[in-house]
């Protein structure tokens, strides 16, 4: 394997550089020479355009069979008004020539391996950039020509499998975190290159043998993983473990332990069925433990516990990544479909969407780049998961994509225009796609090739740019908390006691005004208060409390010259050592048990109280209650609330605090005196833990 | 010590054997034979009282220097009609004649050490419960008399060194127990008094020596120490730090004097009168702070930083510990009960004298080789009035009379009649200094706290308690049935028992869910409603009704379903250590993680607060003010109606959608919300003492 990826990669790096040192010298200069020398002259040159879009043009017409001429009299015949605009006009009319010409192209099995697409779909890029005769000064043909994001994300979504206008922002900055963010060639070369070599792994595993007796024709197999030549995946469930080998597909994802000469039966576990699944990661460890963070778990309402994947690996947990990403976006595609009722043509340009997602996340692991790699951000599923407003950006899409489908339905007449999406893509890679109606050159809606439209943004395009702005905020917010993240259980501790002082010393002076500490404060607190209650003023009260705290906020940020202020100063507790860390989980868990038993009592003795289990008590207890329901139901509310507090606060004033201690002495003889429910305890037989 | 205490047990057999034989042939025969050969034998015999009644009677008359038609004619004098009643006169006539001649027998210094003294008390036990002729025939002369709880109850407390009203009950079970019987003999009884007057003289000679010199006051009293070269030492624990030395205990403070090379160290001391909300209460130790040892008590106040913690080391049990936490107590509860009720000059001394009294009890019962386990806080009054239900009256009705008799003492002073023998007035006259008592004086027919031919308030006080006090053991029994061990099975427990309350959760939670829609606009309407009509106090009312309802139709048919009141619990399988240490061990990083959680929360609202970021504080700003409005303006009725509507509509198919988005909506505010940063900073002045 390794030697033969070198000879591909030498191959590559040669056919490269005589490519690009021939299309440098040839491409633009000798088209150009050609055009300038042919009897039809005339009627290829658009005087608007600049030489190299002219050029482009002219590719464009040859692989569409016309004219440019006649592409520029379509385009003046189907483009509105307002693309039509003669500023506009240099780049709409490009557009609409790269659109037609690609989706033209795209219908070719296996167009990624020509080079000549790869090229051309680079020089669009290039020229999209430098349409117009007045820019042409622009361009400098002695350097190697780059592309910016800006001409990257309106050209190469035009064809699907090379980015989506979800991603495509963080694809080209994946491409280009070698470079000063501009795209080469070379990069860009190497990329499709790669992309072309994932569709043939994915095309052979679909058709192998694997998983013949679970999986339907229409099923896919995206990943494998676990096989005799790589590492193992172990499988973890509840303390048992196996090694084994993972597949998936685009509806589930498959394990089969490894036995000897061969694999075991197949378990099945769901992607695509509302089965309430989880994925998330997982650590693992001997016995139990939580040592290493190189699993994945997976969990729904139809296994009895959670199954747990780990992929072991020397050094971190990019292996682990990988997989929690690729079966994550599988699961939200899902439940996109099934939340948004996708069905019929729609649904299997969803699904494709994430094939294509994960795809790209192949091509790309193959570029060897040295930046450690955020899968989720080039997954469209995975990244609406995450960005704010990324239920938006999935809503627009359902909505583009019903559209289209009534477009689609409403037209039918075969034209020589634009072909359009996804699924149209993994159609003509040559794969079987089930469910899909047979495949005919479909009418296309005005000027719309896939997600991209000629001349303007699409809803879509809008979702995602607000989405952008938004998430850079949430990422700057996150930064703060991850910088506020401390280990050990006393140190947050600490810190919580500290953030919670304010609220403690207003609790302890409150207590102290209860326990009359200060007999004439409390006494002006309590008249006060019973006005207060009496006059039905206490939703007053608690207004003006939240008006303060919002008059507070605003006066905080008019002076917010005080930076200082905001700083939470913590003292650290001391370190501690492992025989007193152990004694405090000790003396910790003894607490905690104690705590315990003791709410069992007090349940056990409202269960003795409510059974009748001691007569007496319970009739006091009854009569007490039926007290308070007839004053509940007879007094009105203002009265009853007055009668609480005053009875509340002056429980500890100076004339009733005796006769307070006495009477909470009696309800304490009388608690104690109140049996609890007894206890049976029942051992399970049928409980035999499995142990390995 | 061994060797000395073997040489006075002998002495003390051989004396009682020798005395017992000798009281059985000549006390009463004896007497009776005296009587009737005297020339002035009319004068001297009552007829209505039993010939042993008249024994006593004769003596008590020798005592008090006056003849017995004296006796008799001062008791119709003084006495109230009730008292004279003829059904109830050779009891009241024999009461008053006993109570007089002990007031005046406990006047005497080492009156305990009298053995006919003590002789004499325990007949007047006998005699009490056979005053009159017509009950002679009960007593078997052949018999070694003994005596019942009721007489011991009358007699005794009347001197105050031998029992106390609040605790004789108790004293009674224990000196019985000796003898397997629920009489006492008098031989049990000699050895408690005799214990008795040996604890009063190694009090005498510890609180007049040179103990605790520098820091001691002379009217502290030196009830108890411990840990000295003779015996085991008292560790002391202070942070990790411990030290071995001996622990005295006064009326007033606790003292502790770590040992140093041939001597001992400054005595600390931990007051126990002042104001200074001190815990005390049984402790556990062990190596490097381990609680492994149930042998020790910590003692805890506003004055110290930190508990101190004495130990008690023995092979087996914690006796030592259970002895001391209990007289450390006592002094603690009765300074507390002088400062309540405020008591003062001769009221305190004599609540003191009263705590200091119940101790030498206990030193007296530890000398009497009881076998059964002693619960030390049964025979101290202010230990036992915190326990009691009701105690508190015990204590308050104690106030009262100690208040009266003050009263009582300064408005008669004349000579003559019962004196009024109170606990400081026997401390007085067993040789102590005491300070502050004023001249003594008497009042009416009381001695002490007993009163001839009635039963006084704090007796009654103390029977109530009583009462009360067998329902709360039964009680307890149950409940100490029901604990169980481990935390897995509690929490078993604990589900189970909450198992109804979840169920009702549940089922709310579907409804707020909208599972099956019918059932849940059904329940929207309904509560509407009744919100709309204000009729939500109804409603909670009936439901309590309903629970009270269900408790007394349960007790009716309670007889046949007493099988339903029992818990059934499924117990969890047993974990090996392995498991356990990993349930420990992912349990705290889940706490961990929990306490996290919580500080982001509480740092992103102090975020919120100080404007770190202004939109966000801005949009809460508006979102607080316009809550304040609609508080202060709508209704309240209406403003109920309308958040049960928007609660409970949340996720109804109509806006199940938008509920998302919404909650979506929040969640991504939230997270765009930076937290405050925090700064840890290292405390340079804390050095641990560390080993």
């Amino acid at each position: 394997m390794s030697s033969k990826t070198r000879n591909m990669l030498e191959g590559l790096v040669r056919d490269t550089s005589f490519k690009w040192l021939l299309g440098k010298q040839s491409s633009f200069d000798e088209e150009i020479e050609e055009m300038g020398r042919s009897p039809s002259a005339g009627t290829n040159w658009i005087p608007e355009l600049s030489p190299i879009a002219n050029v482009v043009v002219r590719r464009c017409s040859k692989i569409l069979g016309v004219s440019a001429n006649e592409l520029r009299d379509s385009f003046k015949q189907e483009a509105f008004e307002s693309l039509k605009q003669p500023s506009l006009f240099p780049r709409n009319f490009l557009e609409y020539c790269c659109f037609r010409a690609l989706s033209l192209s795209v219908g070719v099995t296996g167009h990624l391996a020509d080079k000549k697409f790869r090229r051309l779909t680079f020089d669009m890029m290039v020229v999209w950039e430098v349409p117009a005769v007045a820019s042409q000064a622009l361009l400098s043909v002695e350097e190697d020509a780059t592309v910016s994001l800006e001409a990257f994300s309106r050209i190469a979504p035009a064809v699907p499998i090379i980015a989506d206008v979800i991603i495509c922002d963080n694809l080209f900055q994946m491409l280009t975190s070698s470079t000063g963010g501009r795209l080469q060639f070379s990069v860009y070369d190497k990329y499709l290159h790669g992309l072309e070599r994932a569709i043939k792994k994915m095309r052979t595993q679909s058709e192998s043998s694997l998983l013949s007796g679970v999986r339907s024709k229409r099923e896919k197999i995206l990943e494998i993983d676990g096989t005799v030549t790589t590492q193992p995946v172990l499988e973890h469930v509840g303390i048992s473990t196996w090694p084994g080998r993972l597949i998936l597909t685009d509806h589930s994802l498959y394990f089969e332990a490894l036995k000897v000469v061969s694999y075991d039966t197949p378990k099945r576990y769901h992607l695509s069925e509302d089965l309430k699944q989880i994925i998330k990661p997982e650590l693992t460890g001997p016995w139990g433990t939580r040592l290493f963070d190189k699993a994945v778990s997976y969990q729904s309402i139809s296994l009895s516990e959670p199954v747990v994947m780990e992929f072991p690996e020397l050094k971190g947990h990019t292996r682990r990544d990988y997989w929690l990403t690729i079966i994550q976006e599988v699961l939200y595609v899902h439940r996109y479909i099934n939340k948004y009722k996708i069905t019929g043509l729609a649904r299997d340009e969803a699904l494709s969407k994430a094939v294509l997602g994960v795809m790209r996340v192949q091509a790309l692991q193959e570029l060897n780049l040295t930046n450690a790699m955020r899968y989720e951000n080039l997954l469209p599923f995975n990244l609406c998961d995450q960005l704010p407003g990324g239920d938006l950006i999935l809503e627009t899409l359902a909505e583009m994509s019903t559209s289209r489908e009534l477009h689609r339905s409403n037209k039918s007449k075969d034209t020589g225009t634009l072909h359009s999406s996804a699924s149209d893509m993994v159609s003509q890679l040559g794969s079987v796609f089930g469910g899909s109606s047979p495949r005919s050159r479909r009418e296309t809606s005005s000027l719309v090739v896939g997600e991209v439209v000629v001349g303007d943004v699409n809803p879509l395009e809008r979702a995602v740019k607000e989405s952008r702005k938004k998430y850079e905020k949430v990422v700057l917010a996150q930064e703060t908390i991850n910088g506020v993240k401390m280990g050990g259980i006393d140190t947050n501790l600490a810190v919580m006691k500290e953030l919670m002082l304010p609220i403690m010393e207003t609790w302890n002076l409150i207590l102290s005004v209860v326990y009359w500490d200060d007999p004439t404060k409390s006494s002006v607190f309590c008249l006060l208060t019973t006005f207060i209650i009496w006059r039905g003023w206490l939703v007053y009260v608690f207004a003006l409390a939240s008006l303060f705290s919002a008059i507070f906020m605003v006066l905080t940020r008019c002076f917010s010259r005080e930076k200082l202020m905001i700083e939470l100063k913590v003292t650290a507790p001391p370190p501690m050592n492992t025989m007193e860390q152990l004694l405090a989980v000790q003396n910790g868990i003894s607490e905690l048990e104690q705590n315990i038993q003791d709410a069992n009592i007090v349940l056990l003795k409202f269960r003795a109280l409510l059974f009748s289990l001691f007569p007496q008590a319970s009739q006091k207890f009854a009569i007490a209650i039926v007290v308070a329901a007839t004053m509940m139901a007879f007094v009105p509310g203002r009265y009853l609330l007055s009668v609480v507090f005053v009875e509340l606060f002056t429980r500890y004033s100076p004339p009733r605090r005796a006769s307070t201690e006495r009477l909470i002495r009696r309800l304490r003889e009388w608690w104690f005196s109140i049996p609890a429910a007894p206890v049976v305890l029942l051992h399970d037989k049928n409980n035999k833990k499995k142990k390995n | 010590m061994s060797s000395r205490t073997m040489d006075v047990l002998e002495g003390l057999v051989k004396d009682s054997s020798l005395k017992w034989l000798l009281g059985k042939q000549s006390s009463f025969d004896e007497e009776i034979e005296e009587i009737e050969n005297s020339p002035s034998a009319g004068a001297n015999w009552i007829p209505e009282l039993s010939p042993v009644a008249n024994v006593v009677i004769r003596r008590c008359s020798k005592i008090l220097g006056v003849a017995v038609s004296e006796l008799q004619d001062s008791f119709k004098q003084e006495a109230s009609e009730s008292v004279k009643q003829p059904s109830m006169f050779p009891r009241n006539f024999l009461e008053y004649c006993c109570f007089r001649a002990l007031a005046l027998s406990v006047g005497v210094t080492g009156h305990l050490s009298d053995k006919s003294f003590r002789r004499l008390t325990f007949d007047m036990m006998v005699a009490w419960e056979v005053p009159s002729a017509a009950s002679q025939t009960l007593l078997s002369v052949d018999e070694d008399p003994t005596v019942g709880l009721e007489a011991f109850s009358r007699i005794a407390p009347a001197v105050p060194i031998i029992a106390d009203v609040i605790i004789c009950e108790n004293l009674f079970g224990i000196l019985t127990s000796v003898s397997n019987s629920v009489r006492l003999q008098f031989y049990v009884y000699d050895k408690y008094l005799y214990g008795l007057e040996r604890a009063i003289k190694k009090m005498k000679s510890q609180s007049e020596s040179s103990l605790l010199s520098g820091v001691r006051s002379k009217g502290e009293k030196i009830l108890e120490l411990d840990g000295t070269v003779t015996t085991q030492p008292v560790l002391e624990h202070i942070g990790i730090s411990t030290w071995p030395g001996r622990l005295i205990l006064t009326d007033h403070s606790l003292y502790f004097e770590a040992i140093k090379v041939v001597s001992f160290d400054t005595p600390k001391r931990y007051s126990l009168s002042d104001d200074l909300k001190q815990v005390i209460k049984p402790e556990l130790t062990g190596p490097w702070g381990t609680r492994l040892f149930d042998k020790a008590v910590s003692y805890k106040s506003i004055s110290l930083p930190e508990p101190v913690v004495m130990e008690f080391p023995e092979l087996k049990g914690h006796t030592r510990r259970d002895y001391w936490l209990a007289i450390i107590l006592e002094v603690l509860y009765v300074h507390r009960y002088i400062k309540k009720f405020k008591i003062n000059s001769v009221a305190k001394d004599e609540a003191i004298s009263k705590a200091v009294l119940g101790i030498l009890r206990v030193q007296a019962i530890q000398e009497v080789g009881l076998t059964n386990p002693v619960r030390y806080e049964n025979l101290l009054p202010f230990n036992l009035c915190d326990q009691l239900p009701g105690g508190d009256r015990i204590l308050e009705t104690l106030a009262e009379m100690s208040s009266s008799r003050v009263l009582d003492r300064t408005a008669k002073a004349k000579e003559g009649t019962l004196h009024s023998i109170s606990a400081s007035d026997m401390v007085s006259q067993l040789g102590l200094v005491f300070g502050a008592t004023s001249p003594k004086s008497r009042s009416s027919l009381v001695v002490g706290e007993v009163m001839v031919g009635d039963v006084n308030p704090l007796e009654k006080a103390v029977k109530q308690s009583r009462k009360n006090y067998e329902k709360v053991v039964l009680a307890q029994e149950t409940v100490n049935g029901v604990k169980v061990d481990g935390i897995d099975t509690n929490v078993a427990v604990m589900k189970e028992l909450l198992l109804p309350a979840t169920e009702i959760g549940n089922w709310l939670l579907s409804l707020v869910y909208w599972e099956d829609p019918l059932k849940s606009f059904v329940f929207c309407l309904l509560s509407t409603f009744i919100i709309y009509r204000g009729w939500i106090g109804y409603v909670f009312a009936i439901a309590t009704l309903f629970i009270a309802g269900f408790m007394v139709l349960t007790r009716y048919f309670s007889n046949r379903e007493k099988v339903m009141i029992e818990l059934k619990v499924m117990a969890p399988p047993p974990m090996n250590t392995m498991e356990q240490l990993l349930a420990v061990q992912n349990a705290i990083s889940q706490l961990e993680q929990l306490i996290q959680d919580a500080n982001i929360v509480l740092l992103k609202f102090r975020a919120l607060l100080l404007s770190l970021f202004p939109q966000a504080s801005e949009k809460f700003a508006v979102a607080i003010v316009i809550a304040a409005t609609m508080m202060a303006l709508v209704p309240w009725n209406n403003l109920i109606l309308v958040v049960f509507l928007e609660l409970f509509t949340r996720y109804s198919p109509p806006r199940r959608a938008s509920t998302e988005r919404l909650m979506r909506r929040l969640k991504e505010w939230w997270f765009s919300i930076p937290a405050a940063p925090v700064l840890l900073e290292q405390s340079k002045d804390d050095n641990k003492k560390t080993k």
